[in-house]
């Protein structure tokens, strides 16, 4: 059946009117007028009297078709089984979290959502997304119950947590984009406390939506005990390092449970233990590994919770790894003039190659050092850069493409203020005279951040003098400012690198710094900071097979369960994944959240359907949300406007010939 | 030279202002007056009997045009010449009928008044050319004819003749020529002056007479504008001046039909009378009449070649 999309356009056909009203005007006049030659009018009209009157009203309806036409065109008509009003829109929100996957409620919300879905149709539309942190969507409004059963098959498992909070409001911004006599919102999940914490009852959905909440019936608290964290408590520098493993566990259940604690680390299983849980607790177990013999490569084990009476297995197993620091390369241009004591050189230098200490290896970046000597440094630092050429700056440039890390320290020299304004910064004023102190750090960033467990010194007595003002990119961080908000510590992100600016020079006319204890730990940081360039990326891009870094690092094979090519891999699947590199290879840990082991349910008096709006919906809105869907159908659908208006200029010609006029 | 100098005078002659002229005599003095500025003065000269010069006898000259009293006084031959006598006598009939009673939306006066200053003109015109003139209106036949003469008399009682209006319920050609042809002088020139909106072949076997009496006729057509372009726009309600007859009809549809058949009327009344020796004038009412003048010139002139 044909519709209207925009069926406030016929109303343009009310225009018929006046060439109906011009008809009828001129049909029979009143006024004679007098005329002698009326004879020859006689033998001109007698013969076509009767067929320039079929004429006039050929032309008449001819007229009001145009306009009739031309009204319909622009109502713009479409095949109506394609854009029928449905009778019902559903958004089904499936909790996705992997505490759905306890055997007792996962069957049976999976036959409650495949039943569902089962019921979808074009009279009946429905949406779906599978909800953990974020919605992914099934698509747009879909009456293909099929395609609707299979995309929630594919998808309806997550090691996430979920929560409903912006679910929620999605579900209801996409209702909010189709006409339907009935919206309703169907969510599908567990008895769990957890995704509903976040939703903000007092905020009601659009009015007319309904909210539908489909869980397992009620039943008795289930029971659950969850390996919560793994982690080495030490760092990997060298073969046969003994490593301390920090073991969370937790109870969740309201007595206490017995289970036997069973740990793999490095292909091998080390000797199991039982272990008791106090009822409703966090208890920690720390096991001492050790590294194995040969070069450090890394490692990786996992940590499992054999318990006796528990619904939720997921969480018991839980992934650790640890990957070896390599000794860090730092090249440093070397300071000119023989009175000059290179402080950062002496702070990060080591004293002994003991413990967790830096084990780095300094090299003097000269002009003539070549580019692939120093293509592999963690970083560079560049202070007294009076010796170097443009030709310095273009290696400079392609270490950073290739993810290197940069610190310039403030020399008040031509070279440096060339080198900085390659980087789009600016020298606005070259000294400010006086005494300038730190105003502001920013302790969230990692360098501080890690800083602040070593409580050294008081960052805001450290005196600087004569200070440089610099612009920066907008793009730029600034770690920490000095007095007046003038940047003294900044870091940009330069290609595939990063350019740390030390906005002072660091000798005994200009700072007092190297003299307090927060000297060394910034630059170690620094450079601890820098070294994990590689452990910043978060994701993988599988293409065809080939592994490709998001970022610069090449990685020729990786180790993945499950991992289809040209997929995104988002690394939410539980395991411990290696990926080999290149130059070397790297081992990440995934474990379900924390969180969504937590058994605690929704308890019977949360009114859900405060959600609910008892508001009426407004006739504009219901306009605006058909006009609306209506374009959208129109997209696809088969519309006949063209045809119209073909026809229409053809009838107006066709007027013209007949009515004998050059133009309307 | 007529037509040319008849070209030239046109210009300045404008219907707008002749329709303002306040009388016929006027409106036929100023026609006239305009019309002969940009003429000589006749070349025929005859025996009538108004004098006009004495020259000297040149070898040739007829004896009976030499002044034998003056030879007798001077010694000296001289011949007498005198103003042309050209015994013409001309009959003009005006169509009185209701139809030239019409005058198109635009149009500044009707076809009658036209007609009317047109034959006040040649009215005049014949006076001055001391030619023998009759006017005659037509209705169902011809009205108060008098037998053609040159007198000053005479041209002020056509004169007031031409006041009347058209009121005739026909124009009955037929008859009106019947009667004429029973007075009508050999060697005439009868000029006719109507729409011409009648059966063209009545006039066949009158104009057959007309050239055995060796008469020329000459048919002055006035029409208005509106007449021959029928330029409506809307459908209009129609109604004969005549008979009273009303008439629907949508001007767009059947203009060029209308046109045509108009067209092929003029052309047949033209054929017809050229073929019978005579001319044909049409007159549109927003051009001026002094064509009607020259046309008339130009008969008369080929009477006397």
């Amino acid at each position: 059946m044909m519709t209207l999309a925009f069926s406030g356009f016929l109303f343009g056909a009310g225009l018929i009117i006046i060439p109906i009203i011009l008809h009828l005007l001129k049909l029979r006049p009143r006024v004679p007028q007098a005329y002698p030659a009326l004879v020859f009018l006689y033998a001109t009209v007698a013969k076509r009297q009767s067929r320039n009157r079929l004429r006039k009203f050929i032309i008449l309806l001819l007229r009001c078709l145009v306009f009739l036409l031309i009204a319909l065109a622009f109502a713009w008509p479409y095949l109506a089984d394609i854009a029928q009003e449905p009778e019902e829109a559903s958004v089904i929100l499936w909790d996705s979290s992997f505490s759905m996957q306890e055997e007792s409620v996962n069957y049976y919300l999976n036959d409650e959502a495949v039943n569902t879905l089962g019921r979808a149709s074009n009279k009946y539309p429905m949406a779906l997304g599978t909800v953990t942190e974020s919605v992914k969507w099934s698509g747009d409004f879909s009456g293909d119950s099929a395609k609707l059963t299979q995309w929630f098959k594919n998808n309806r498992k997550s090691y996430g947590s979920s929560s409903f909070r912006e679910a929620i409001r999605q579900a209801d911004s996409k209702l909010k984009n189709i006409s339907a006599k009935k919206k309703t919102i169907i969510i599908i999940t567990d008895r769990q406390l957890l995704p509903w914490e976040s939703v903000a009852l007092k905020r009601p959905l659009s009015p007319g939506t309904k909210l539908k909440v489909i869980m397992p019936p009620k039943r008795k608290l289930i029971k659950n005990t969850a390996v919560t964290m793994a982690k080495f408590q030490s760092k990997y520098f060298y073969p046969k390092q003994k490593l301390n493993l920090k073991m969370n566990f937790q109870n969740f259940n309201s007595e206490s449970a017995s289970a036997n604690l069973v740990i793999y680390f490095d292909n091998k299983r080390i000797k199991g233990k039982k272990i008791t849980l106090p009822p409703n607790s966090v208890f920690t177990e720390y096991v001492q590994l050790v590294a194995p013999a040969g070069i450090p490569r890394p490692l990786a084990g996992t940590v499992e919770l054999r318990a006796d009476n528990d619904n939720l297995r997921i969480d018991n197993v839980h992934y650790f790894s640890i990957n070896p620091i390599a000794k860090p390369k730092i090249f440093l241009t070397p300071l000119i003039g023989g009175s000059k004591v290179d402080f950062i050189k002496t702070a990060l230098m080591p004293a002994k190659p003991q413990g967790e200490k830096i084990n780095a290896e300094f090299r003097d970046l000269i002009p003539d050092t070549k580019f692939e000597k120093f293509k592999d440094a963690s970083l560079l630092l560049l202070q007294d850069l009076k010796v170097f050429g443009d030709d310095f700056i273009k290696k400079i440039d392609k270490y950073l493409d290739d993810g290197g890390n940069v610190v310039i320290v403030w020399q008040n020299s031509a070279e440096t203020k060339k080198l900085l304004k390659h980087f789009d910064i600016n020298v606005i004023k070259k000294q400010n005279k006086g005494v300038q102190r730190f105003e502001m750090l920013d302790f969230e960033h990692a360098i501080f951040k890690d800083y602040m467990k070593v409580r050294a010194g008081a960052w805001f007595d450290i005196l600087f003098f004569d200070v440089p003002t610099l612009k920066f990119p907008a793009k730029t961080k600034i770690l920490a400012y000095f007095d007046k908000q003038i940047p003294a510590i900044t870091e940009c992100r330069y290609k595939n690198g990063k350019v740390f600016v030390v906005a002072s020079e660091l000798d005994r006319k200009h700072t007092n710094w190297p003299t307090f204890g927060s000297f060394l730990p910034f630059w170690r940081e620094l450079l601890l900071y820098s070294e994990r360039r590689e452990q910043r990326v978060y994701s993988l891009r599988i293409n065809g097979g080939k592994v490709v870094w998001k970022g610069n690092v090449k990685v020729s094979s990786v180790d993945m369960p499950n991992v289809k090519a040209k997929s995104f891999l988002q690394l939410d699947t539980p395991g411990n994944f290696i990926v080999k590199s290149e130059t070397k290879s790297t081992i990440y840990s995934v474990n379900v959240p924390e969180k969504e082991s937590a058994t605690t349910l929704l308890p019977s008096k949360y009114d859900y359907q405060k959600l609910v709006s008892n508001k009426k919906i407004k006739t504009k809105e219901i306009v605006k949300a058909k006009q609306k869907n209506k374009l959208k159908f129109m997209q696809n659908a088969k519309n006949y406007w063209w045809i119209l208006l073909l026809f229409a200029f053809a009838l107006s010609f066709l007027e013209i010939l007949l009515a004998n006029r050059t133009a309307l | 030279m007529v037509n040319r100098s008849e070209a030239i005078i046109s210009e300045f002659l404008d219907p707008d202002l002749l329709s303002s002229l306040p009388s016929l005599e006027v409106q036929a003095r100023y026609l006239v007056s305009g019309f002969l500025t940009g003429l000589h003065r006749s070349p025929y000269r005859g025996s009538s009997v108004e004098f006009k010069e004495f020259r000297d006898y040149q070898p040739g000259d007829s004896l009976k045009i030499i002044d034998w009293k003056v030879y007798a006084r001077t010694d000296r031959l001289h011949v007498k010449l005198h103003e042309e006598q050209t015994n013409l006598n001309a009959y003009i009939l005006l169509d009185r009928s209701a139809s030239m009673n019409f005058a198109g939306p635009e149009a500044k006066m009707t076809k009658w008044r036209y007609a009317c200053s047109l034959t006040a003109a040649l009215l005049l015109f014949l006076h001055r050319q001391n030619d023998a003139f009759s006017m005659s209106m037509v209705s169902d036949g011809l009205e108060d004819f008098i037998r053609p003469a040159s007198k000053t008399t005479l041209f002020q009682r056509f004169l007031k003749q031409l006041y009347r209006e058209a009121d005739a319920t026909e124009c009955n050609w037929d008859a009106a020529l019947d009667e004429l042809s029973n007075v009508i002088q050999p060697r005439s020139i009868v000029v006719l002056v109507s729409d011409f909106y009648t059966d063209l072949e009545i006039f066949r076997k009158h104009l057959d007479h007309l050239r055995f009496m060796k008469c020329e006729p000459l048919f002055i057509q006035v029409m208005d504008p509106v007449e021959c372009e029928f330029n409506y726009d809307d459908p209009v309600l129609l109604q004969d001046l005549e008979s009273g007859e009303k008439l629907v009809l949508s001007p767009d549809l059947i203009r060029e039909r209308y046109k045509g058949k108009m067209e092929k009327h003029i052309n047949d009344l033209t054929d017809l009378v050229k073929q019978n020796g005579g001319d044909h004038l049409l007159l549109r009412t927003d051009s001026s009449p002094i064509k009607a003048l020259g046309s008339y010139l130009a008969i008369r002139s080929r009477r006397f070649k």
